[in-house]
């Protein structure tokens, strides 16, 4: 049995089903995110384990100890809201004491507990602070702090990072994987940022409609999605329909339909005739000018967005728009134009065999 | 006419309005320091000896503690019938809300009058049904007026602490919750903390309600225990006894420093909470019993 155990999750407002049936699991120590659009159910789902919200069916488990029925006072669970929800009235240290008073500490362990929490999160000599002192990323830091204090033996984040700007994001996001490694505590982490939960992650739970589609590794969530809902959650994907006409010793060639065909690196026994669709990373796709015969496709540059870092070609083949991204680097050459023929091609193992072929 | 011309014709109009509304309530300060001894304006000479009789005639040195009592005794029950029931009201969810809401601003519009007669009748005389008997025997005695002044003053907490429950932020509850506080110390620790500001403001208007209410209180007073304003009103009935202005303008000093008091409540919020919400608390507060008081009790009352 998994440390975190979730089973059978349900809960619905009247008519609106939010969690259906969800499942979860997550081994000790893990780092895992709930990723989905806003209405999927994770903040839902995360409320219910911290003993916020009571499921109308289902069970959540924590180190065999079954917690559904238990108020939120005793639970032991450790939260961050995306709000922080620092108490106002109190100072930092104050915030980050409450929950070791709730625990009846002594006077001389809190002291010495609420100076370790802020030296863990690098805001040692801040207690006498009031919240409203302190900058977003720091009130991020003791929300943090006051969460980890008391030892929780779970550790909740509610989109906890989406109200700071995005380089800050960035720098605390891998502060806040580097201090939940150090203290080893479980998380579970809600967010709508798909290289958020990519960059964090031991393993991403995608979230629809309620349910998990799937559950699995950071790579595996990206490199093989289950379905094109989960191919779009994690990034931009082009999507290709067709139907495999010939197997080869390790994939497989999809026809088309228009007299094209490309090859896939699949394991996947799909059957000759099926229909299936494979997603393309817009990164995986190399450009280059003109025909060529190693090219997978050929079609028409339709626009160019220069993006900094990268840029972005929507090209046209055959009436379908496929997305290109390149990568610049001050060697890069930009010849390419709109209006103008190129050659598009990628590596067999880039086309992605979705999985589950239903949803579209 | 020149916009010039104008803005002092405005002066002028308020200056008269001020004195009109300020008259009755200044001229008796310096007839309390009259020397003759009856009322009259302008006061003859000058002296304390009406100050002194306060605290020397019985029927003042009697009247004063009870005034005190009964006032400092109303506040803190309407203001904890009047907290509770705005936590009941903004944290709960159940049908008949709305009318409650309305119920429990009704002695702000009920005609004060039909409340003295009914209290009378409640707290006097006492109900009786078989085997089963409510109040009674409560006339002339401080509970008596506390309970009849409570009914009148508990909109005003009521109205300042569902005023200030809407800018607590319900987060705060559950992250308390989360770091292992029950109800009640989420309660002690972290709302309570946040509407103080409300429940005080609450409370001096429950006591300034009492303090100077003499509709009820006569109804309910005996010549044993009274209160200092119903005591006036009948010295008045029977002498121009200048210790009825001294007495008046004792009133009107608690008055003013009981509301200066509440203007200063929100400097002790910063000091103590940083800028939190309990800030801009107070005024907030002061402007939803305003907003009630200037008529449409009901109305405002629902929208809360």
């Amino acid at each position: 049995m998994a440390f975190l155990d979730i089973h059978d999750l349900t809960k619905a407002y009247g008519d609106k089903v939010v969690l259906d049936r969800l499942d979860l699991s997550a081994e000790e120590g893990e780092f895992i995110s709930l990723l989905g659009p806003s209405g999927c159910g994770k903040t839902t789902a995360l409320r219910v384990i911290a003993g916020f919200l009571h499921p109308d069916r289902g069970t959540v488990a924590v180190n065999g100890e079954l917690i559904t029925n238990l108020p939120a006072y005793r639970r032991n669970i450790g939260m961050v809201f995306q709000s922080y929800a620092l108490f106002p009235h109190m100072t930092v240290g104050q915030n980050i004491a409450f929950g070791l008073e709730q625990r009846r500490f002594s006077r001389k362990e809190i002291t010495k507990a609420v100076g370790d929490a802020l030296d863990l999160v690098r805001l040692s000599g801040f207690a006498s602070r009031r919240p409203s002192e302190l900058s977003g990323g720091q009130q991020q830091r003791v929300a943090l702090a006051r969460a980890l204090v008391f030892k929780p033996r779970l550790l909740l984040l509610d989109e906890s990072l989406s109200a700071l700007d995005k380089k800050l994001r960035v720098q605390m996001q891998l502060e806040l994987r580097q201090i939940q490694k150090e203290v080893g505590v479980t998380a579970i982490f809600v967010t709508h940022d798909h290289e958020e939960a990519l960059t964090m992650s031991d393993r991403v739970a995608v979230m629809r409609n309620g349910r998990i589609v799937q559950f699995d590794t950071p790579t595996s969530v990206y490199r093989a999605p289950a379905d094109s809902f989960v191919a779009e959650s994690l990034g931009e994907a082009n999507f290709l329909h067709g139907v495999v006409e010939s197997r080869f010793k390790d994939g497989f060639v999809l026809d088309l339909g228009d007299g094209r065909s490309l090859k896939v690196r699949s394991d996947n026994p799909v059957p000759l005739g099926a229909t299936c669709t494979v997603a393309i990373r817009p990164e995986d796709i190399d450009l280059a000018p003109g025909g060529s015969e190693a090219a997978d496709l050929i079609g028409h540059v339709r626009s160019i967005a220069f993006a900094g870092n990268t840029t972005l070609f929507v090209v046209d083949v055959l009436g379908r728009e496929l997305r290109v991204r390149r990568p610049n680097t001050a060697n890069t050459k930009n010849g390419l134009a709109v209006g103008e023929a190129v050659a598009l091609a990628w590596g067999p193992s880039a086309a992605l065999l979705l999985l589950d072929q239903g949803g579209h | 006419m020149t916009d010039h011309s104008l803005q002092w014709l405005w002066r002028v109009c308020a200056l008269l309005v001020a004195v009109v509304l300020l008259a009755p309530i200044l001229i008796v300060i310096p007839m309390s320091f009259t020397a003759s001894s009856t009322l009259a304006f302008p006061p003859e000479g000058f002296s304390l000896r009406w100050y002194e009789e306060l605290v020397t005639l019985p029927q003042w040195t009697l009247r004063i503690p009870v005034s005190i009592q009964t006032a400092l005794a109303t506040a803190v029950l309407a203001s904890l019938l009047g907290t509770t029931a705005a936590l009941g009201m903004t944290r709960g969810k159940f049908p008949g809300r709305g009318l409650l809401t309305v119920l429990f601003m009704a002695p702000l519009v009920v005609p004060i009058i039909d409340l003295a007669v009914g209290d009378y009748f409640v707290w006097a005389l006492g109900w009786q049904l078989g085997p089963v008997s409510f109040g009674g025997g409560l006339a002339g005695t401080v509970p008596g007026l506390v309970l009849a002044h409570t009914v009148l003053a508990f909109p005003f907490p009521f109205i300042t602490v569902s005023t200030a429950l809407t800018t607590v932020d319900r987060t705060l509850e559950l992250a308390a919750a989360g770091l292992g506080a029950n109800p009640w110390t989420t309660f002690r620790r972290i709302t309570f903390p946040l509407i103080r500001t409300g429940v005080l403001t609450g409370a001096v208007f429950a006591f300034l309600t009492s303090w100077d209410e003499v509709v009820v209180a006569s109804f309910l007073s005996s010549s044993r225990v009274s209160t200092v304003p119903v005591q006036i009103f009948n010295e008045l009935r029977q002498s121009y006894d200048p210790a009825a202005a001294a007495i008046s303008t004792v009133l009107l000093a608690a008055s003013v420093v009981l509301v200066g008091l509440l203007a200063l409540i929100p400097a002790l919020g910063r000091r103590a909470s940083g800028r939190s919400a309990a800030l801009e608390l107070a005024p907030k507060a002061t402007a939803a019993v305003t907003e009630v008081l200037s008529g449409n009790g009901g109305a405002a009352a629902a929208a809360h």
